[in-house]
């Protein structure tokens, strides 16, 4: 088992386990647990078009995820 | 019958010109630089009289088109000196359009000491005195002009910084709720209006004739599926993205991508990001009873913007923006968001540019002026440069110039105008579109975060070089027209994934004006008005080394990436050939 972050932000706050703070969690996980893995388990819509991080960078949804690995998670959002 | 406005602020006169000519296909950002390009002598004076202030709505302002209220002004800009075009929501460029005046030309300058303000309603135009209103506030001068003329009216105007011809000043245009909060910020127009002795202009739509449209029914058919295209896409859609959190949900996301610039650009990481984010701001906005959704600007159903309530739960201030809340916060290093937006609403009352202002200051930190996080210092700064004092002159006068006067070589500038809420080595498309654009450092004018941050209209990394020139092209050119549309850019979120919402602008166009105007007349119609623009730069005097970010950045890795700046100087050269 490895221990992952997960960071979820804005309209994702609500998917966040109880007992979080500062939009993040610490999640125990299988080894081989991709980024959608975590998704799942979290109980995220699947129809939510999700931006996501690894690591503070780009991943895909079928990243394996490493031992302290930072998951940052936002839903469509726009700006200027 | 459409008409141009010619404001002779010398001779006191004003003229309605029927016969277009060459101006008549021309709206918004389009004609601003066609006027300012065929009129203005690209080596004259800002402030003198040879320079023109051109406002325009945009072709589909004032029909029925979702988001179609945006109005540009344009003219030389005194921060620059180079072409530029300020683009601002609110409530004029509808006005203006149902007044079917396409746009207001203003030249010559009033006799020195002389202040006026303008009144456009049905019966056509006249100016008045504006004396009483010297070194007036826009927030006092838009109630004192609306009790005046009407609850109703629109009021463009310039606070004490744009009389006091400060680089950094802006030009204010009053919201759906009549107060002076929207803003065409970048590039010191309030500068230009002040110059020439304009304090306001006040617009009353009562009993206009409204828009012509040459197929009414072809145009509503193609204004639906434009709707549509915003009201079905995440972020724009009623309840999503942007109407939940506005543009502040930026600041926790590009924070976690490491491309926040902090104190002055030396870290893409800010550690009270998220005091400061569109999350917190959020809930202090409920907790208070400001209101998180909001239209600002006419016809808008994207409702990006906010009303912020003080801790006493009066209005403080509106439209709190990603862009403020980065410069005053983690550029400043400052992470209290009730400072911020006192900063946001001393900038409205003054007529200041945030972004200008806030990065400003945060050079002058770097200079040791005062420390970084110091928010209450930040705040006597604003004021400072609202009275007047000579160091208040000097943070209204933009970063370039006070990285001169306090001896900072980190100066985060193009063509003299300072960048916006991105780092370019974190986020390279978007440091492409700094270099590039006609503008000076600019980002809406070629918003490649949408594709290399947000995966909107697909993905380019934005930690490599590769693909980001074209990108930024792609995004210059298409921005250009929806300048010259009146349309919003945040339209830009919905039809680069929506094809559909894509055809549908052109569709609106042929429909309105009769004249048949496909994608392709579009894409052209963009990379005339930026070849207009980039020949009156290099007539000013500008050359391809104006293209060019500073130094550092292409030097000095920023963190946490540990990235610099590798766009190459052939790359950049090819962004505008075609």
């Amino acid at each position: 088992m490895i221990e992952v972050t997960v960071r979820l932000f804005a309209t994702l706050r609500v998917y966040l386990p109880p007992q979080s703070e500062d939009n993040s969690c610490v999640l125990t996980v299988g080894e081989g647990t991709t980024v959608g893995d975590i998704f799942r388990q979290l109980k995220i819509p699947p129809e939510i078009k999700l931006l996501y991080l690894v690591n503070y960078t780009h991943a895909d949804e079928g990243r394996i995820l490493n031992a302290g690995d930072v998951l940052s998670v936002f839903p469509p959002i726009g700006g200027g | 019958m459409s008409k141009l406005l010619r404001v002779d602020m010398g001779a006191q006169k004003i003229v309605f010109i029927e016969e277009l000519g060459e101006y008549a296909d021309f709206g918004g950002r389009g004609l601003t630089s066609v006027i300012v390009s065929k009129e203005v002598p690209p080596t004259c004076h800002p402030l003198g009289e040879k320079n023109k202030l051109v406002f325009a709505p945009g072709i589909l302002s004032g029909t029925t088109a979702a988001n179609s209220g945006r109005l540009s002004i344009g003219a030389k800009s005194p921060l620059t000196g180079g072409i530029k075009e300020s683009n601002v929501g609110g409530t004029a460029a509808a006005k203006l359009a149902r007044l079917q005046i396409n746009g207001i030309i203003v030249e010559g300058k009033a006799p020195e000491k002389e202040i006026h303000y303008l009144l456009i309603n049905e019966d056509g135009a006249a100016l008045h005195s504006a004396e009483e209103y010297k070194g007036m506030k826009n927030y006092d001068l838009a109630e004192k002009l609306k009790a005046k003329h009407g609850e109703k009216v629109t009021v463009v105007s310039i606070g004490p910084a744009g009389e006091m011809r400060l680089a950094a000043s802006s030009v204010a245009v009053t919201d759906t709720k009549g107060r002076p909060s929207r803003h065409a910020g970048r590039g010191g127009l309030g500068a230009v209006m002040g110059s020439k002795g304009l304090k306001a202009i006040v617009i009353d739509d009562t009993g206009a004739p409204g828009v012509e449209y040459a197929d009414k029914e072809a145009f509503t058919e193609a204004a639906k599926v434009f709707r549509d295209a915003l009201t079905s896409h995440d972020v724009t859609k009623p309840g999503g993205g942007l109407a939940t959190y506005g543009t502040a949900v930026l600041v926790n996301v590009i924070n976690e991508a490491g491309a926040l610039p902090t104190r002055n650009f030396t870290s893409g990481r800010f550690e009270g990001a998220e005091k400061i984010s569109g999350e917190a701001i959020h809930d202090i906005i409920e907790e208070r009873g400001g209101s998180t959704t909001h239209s600002g600007c006419t016809n808008c159903i994207i409702q990006c913007s906010n009303i912020y309530l003080d801790k006493a739960k009066n209005y403080l201030t509106g439209g709190l923006e990603y862009e403020t809340i980065w410069a005053f916060g983690a550029d400043c290093g400052v992470d209290d968001p009730d400072i911020i937006a006192q900063a946001d609403r001393l900038c409205d009352d003054i007529g200041l540019d945030t972004i200008e202002i806030g990065s400003t200051i945060a050079v002058a930190m770097a200079g040791g002026l005062l420390s970084f996080g110091d928010g209450e210092g930040m705040l006597d700064l604003i004021r400072q440069a609202g009275d007047g004092t000579p160091l208040g002159r000097i943070i209204g006068s933009g970063v370039a110039s006070a990285g001169r006067v306090f001896g900072v070589t980190d100066v985060p500038v193009v063509k003299s105008q300072s960048m916006p809420a991105y780092d370019p080595r974190a986020v390279k498309g978007v440091g492409v579109t700094y270099a590039t654009s006609p503008m000076g450092a600019d980002h809406t004018s070629g918003y490649a975060v949408a594709t290399n941050i947000m995966r909107v209209g697909g993905f380019v990394d934005p930690l490599k070089s590769e693909g980001q020139a074209e990108l930024s092209r792609n995004l210059q050119i298409s921005t250009a027209f929806l300048d010259s549309a009146g349309l919003c850019v945040f339209v830009a979120f919905a039809i680069l994934d929506i094809e559909e919402g894509f055809k549908a602008i052109p569709k609106m166009v042929s429909a309105k004006t009769g004249k048949n105007f496909t994608v392709d007349d579009l894409l052209k119609y963009g990379r005339d008005v930026i070849r207009a623009e980039r020949n009156f730069n290099f007539a000013a005097g500008f050359t391809k080394f104006d293209d060019r970010l500073p130094e550092f950045f292409k030097e000095k890795k920023l963190p946490p990436h540990d990235v610099i700046f590798d766009v190459t100087d052939d790359e950049l050269d090819s962004v505008h050939d075609y």
